[in-house]
């Protein structure tokens, strides 16, 4: 299934490739384009790709037809969500950041990174040690480190 | 030598010094946490050490790659986790030792081998750049592009898993290196309108993002929970049998992992995995292998040490990264201005010895400065990954933010760390993806610039005979496996490989 699965992706891939870059010449065989390396790999991507998904199939009917055991494990949908939502939230920091600026953003990022992954009778303790985490992190990196990060346009930067 | 004394004393300096110290200090950190390894630290740290000269950056992170190997072995044996491929081998038999109470062992042998083991390695490079140079310095565009493919096909026939998933992974990398302008003719591709893909993608991001943030977003999936050895206090040398035992494994590795790190797409991973495998093979009583021998710790973890350090000679001499690690060393060089290749020791003396010199200093650094601290580093690892997540996260954004002044680089970081995730859950292993990203620019521009040498005839392969004799060395390796009795080798191989 995994093959499938993984197949497939790279079968959309190659094939989202190749259109997109589907302007870029080919050249000639003396003199090659820009387009010989990227529409090459595409395609090669897109061959295989189909490969192994074709193998993929065959071997899940295999499986079907022998009632072999199933090689996967499920689909922790749970463990998804989670990771769904901290990329949900890292995306909200990098489109709040530049408005309010990276202290802030980032307080707020800790706080509810530790707050989501903390058990309901330690969130005070959670959300303590996030804002700890990052005036520190603040400390190190724009105080001693001096790396220049956004101070945010609403304070008027 | 006197190129070799004169590093020696760069590096001694009390700036330089200081720098090796903190970036072997912070990189075994990171190496310690779990899943993280030299390639994460390197690409995370990278961003900070911008700031610093540039010989006092590189040596920074050469203290960065050791601490990290070194902090990958140590959860490697007490957590049973690899912090990157090259500790896999380690997990075996150091975890069993770690179960019967010579855990202590098991760090200290794993440090007194990669010791020697770098110390041999740099005697190594200093003796086989120069010459190496020499040979180097009358490569050609021809040349480079048979090594690169070379290189390729190494990494093909050697990698894990399927190969079709492997060449998918390989295409997937060249692909993504085409992203940004084309050099040679100016025109954009994938750029998608987006000003900051001009340039193209950086391999911190890339690495960061599938090495780093993939790891998080996997330990996110899991939750596990992670049983950490006790590690008796003191317990930190080996008696002297388990020294006699381990003398051989270590030497042996020390050298054999030497000359793998030098061949195109070898490194501190193959080395580990054949030395285990040559140790079992050559051991007196193999069954004690998987139970707690300290020979399978010994000799795997010099040669990852010493593998690393013969991997570094294509890279300074030639500018050619044969595994991830150099690849991202290759960018990090490129960043701070240098070109490494033959010309580049020629005009930048200073920089390739303090390299060399700066492997050994952070060696007995790292000897010295972190066997005390083991107890330190084993309560980092008792805090809970729930807590731990939300530092590196920032860390990484921060790292990534640093390198390129913009946020679009925090959007690709999130993407690659999503690409990352992907590819571990469908089985796909991104190493290849990433030396075929690094080598792809490169290796295109060397093959076009041999056929506008040859004025568009292909007859350049044929006329030059160093780049023929290398690609026919890469036709031979391309075509070994569908011999049989070397496929049968190669599938042994390859099931050392996927351990």
């Amino acid at each position: 299934m995994r093959d499938v699965l993984g197949g497939a992706l790279f079968l959309a891939v190659g094939g989202f490739a190749l259109f997109a870059g589907s302007d870029l010449s080919l050249g000639s065989l003396d003199v090659p384009g820009p387009g010989w390396l990227p529409l090459g790999a595409a395609a090669l991507i897109a061959a295989l790709g189909a490969v192994l998904m074709i193998r993929g199939l065959a071997s899940l009917r295999a499986a079907r037809t022998t009632k072999q055991a199933r090689e996967t494990s499920p689909v922790d949908v749970r463990a998804l969500g989670r990771i769904g939502v901290v990329v949900a939230l890292i995306s909200g920091f990098i489109v709040i950041m530049p408005i309010v600026g990276y202290l802030a953003a980032s307080v707020c990022l800790m706080v509810i990174l530790m707050l989501i992954a903390s058990p309901p009778e330690a969130r005070v303790r959670a959300a303590a040690i996030g804002l700890i985490i990052a005036l520190v992190a603040y400390g190190l990196f724009v105080v001693a480190l001096q790396v220049p990060l956004p101070q945010g346009t609403l304070w008027g930067a | 030598m006197e190129g070799l004394l004169g590093g020696f004393v760069t590096v001694l300096q009390p700036y330089n010094f200081f720098f090796c110290f903190v970036g072997a200090l912070v990189g075994t950190l990171i190496g310690v946490l779990p899943g993280l390894g030299p390639t994460a630290a390197i690409a995370m740290l990278l961003p900070l050490t911008v700031g610093l000269d540039p010989v006092a950056a590189i040596i920074t992170i050469a203290g960065i790659y050791y601490g990290a190997s070194y902090g990958g072995s140590t959860t490697a044996i007490l957590v049973n986790i690899p912090g990157e491929a090259q500790s896999v081998v380690t997990c075996i038999d150091g975890y069993r030792m770690a179960e019967n109470g010579r855990a202590g062992a098991a760090i200290g042998i794993a440090a007194i081998g990669s010791f020697v083991a770098g110390t041999i390695g740099a005697l190594g490079i200093g003796l086989l750049s120069l010459p190496l140079i020499d040979i180097a310095i009358r490569f050609g565009p021809p040349e480079y592009f048979a090594l690169m493919l070379l290189g390729f096909v190494v990494l093909l026939v050697l990698a894990k898993g399927s190969p079709v998933k492997s060449l998918i992974m390989i295409a997937s990398g060249l692909l993504l290196s085409t992203i940004g302008q084309d050099t040679v003719t100016g025109s954009s591709r994938y750029t998608f309108d987006i000003p900051s893909l001009i340039d193209g993608i950086g391999i911190v991001v890339i690495a960061m993002g599938v090495f780093g943030f993939g790891e998080v977003l996997f330990n996110l999936e899991q939750r596990h929970q992670r049983s950490v050895q006790a590690v008796p206090v003191g317990g930190l040398l080996p008696t002297r049998l388990e020294l006699r035992r381990s003398t051989g494994p270590i030497v042996r590795g020390s050298i054999l992992g030497f000359l793998i790190g030098l061949l195109p797409g070898g490194g501190a991973t193959l080395a580990s995995f054949v030395s285990y495998a040559l140790e079992k093979r050559l051991a007196q009583d193999p069954s004690r292998f998987g139970k707690g021998a300290i020979e399978g710790v010994a000799g795997p973890e010099a040669a990852n040490n010493a593998g690393a350090a013969g991997s570094f000679i294509p890279l300074l001499a030639l500018g050619l990264p044969g595994n991830p690690v150099t690849a991202i060393l290759l960018g990090a060089l490129i960043l701070y201005g240098f070109a490494p290749g033959p010309l580049m020791i020629q005009q930048n003396p200073q920089l390739f010895w303090s390299i060399v010199a700066s492997m050994y200093v952070g060696n007995v650094m790292l000897l010295v400065l972190n066997l005390p601290l083991v107890g330190v580093w084993v309560r980092l690892l008792r805090v809970p990954y729930r807590i731990l997540y939300a530092p590196l996260i920032l860390f990484m954004i921060v790292g990534t933010y640093s390198v390129s002044n913009g946020v679009f680089d925090i959007w690709l970081l999130l993407a690659f760390g999503l690409v990352g995730f992907v590819l571990y859950k469908l089985e796909f292993d991104p190493a290849p993806m990433i030396l075929a990203f690094v080598l792809g620019n490169p290796l295109e521009l060397n093959f076009r610039q041999s056929l506008m040498m040859s004025r568009g005839s292909w007859d350049f392969l044929l006329e030059r005979p160093v780049a023929s004799a290398i690609l026919l060395v890469a036709l031979g390796v391309a075509l070994l496996p569908a011999l049989g009795p070397i496929r049968r080798r190669l599938s042994q191989a390859r099931l050392v490989n996927e351990l």
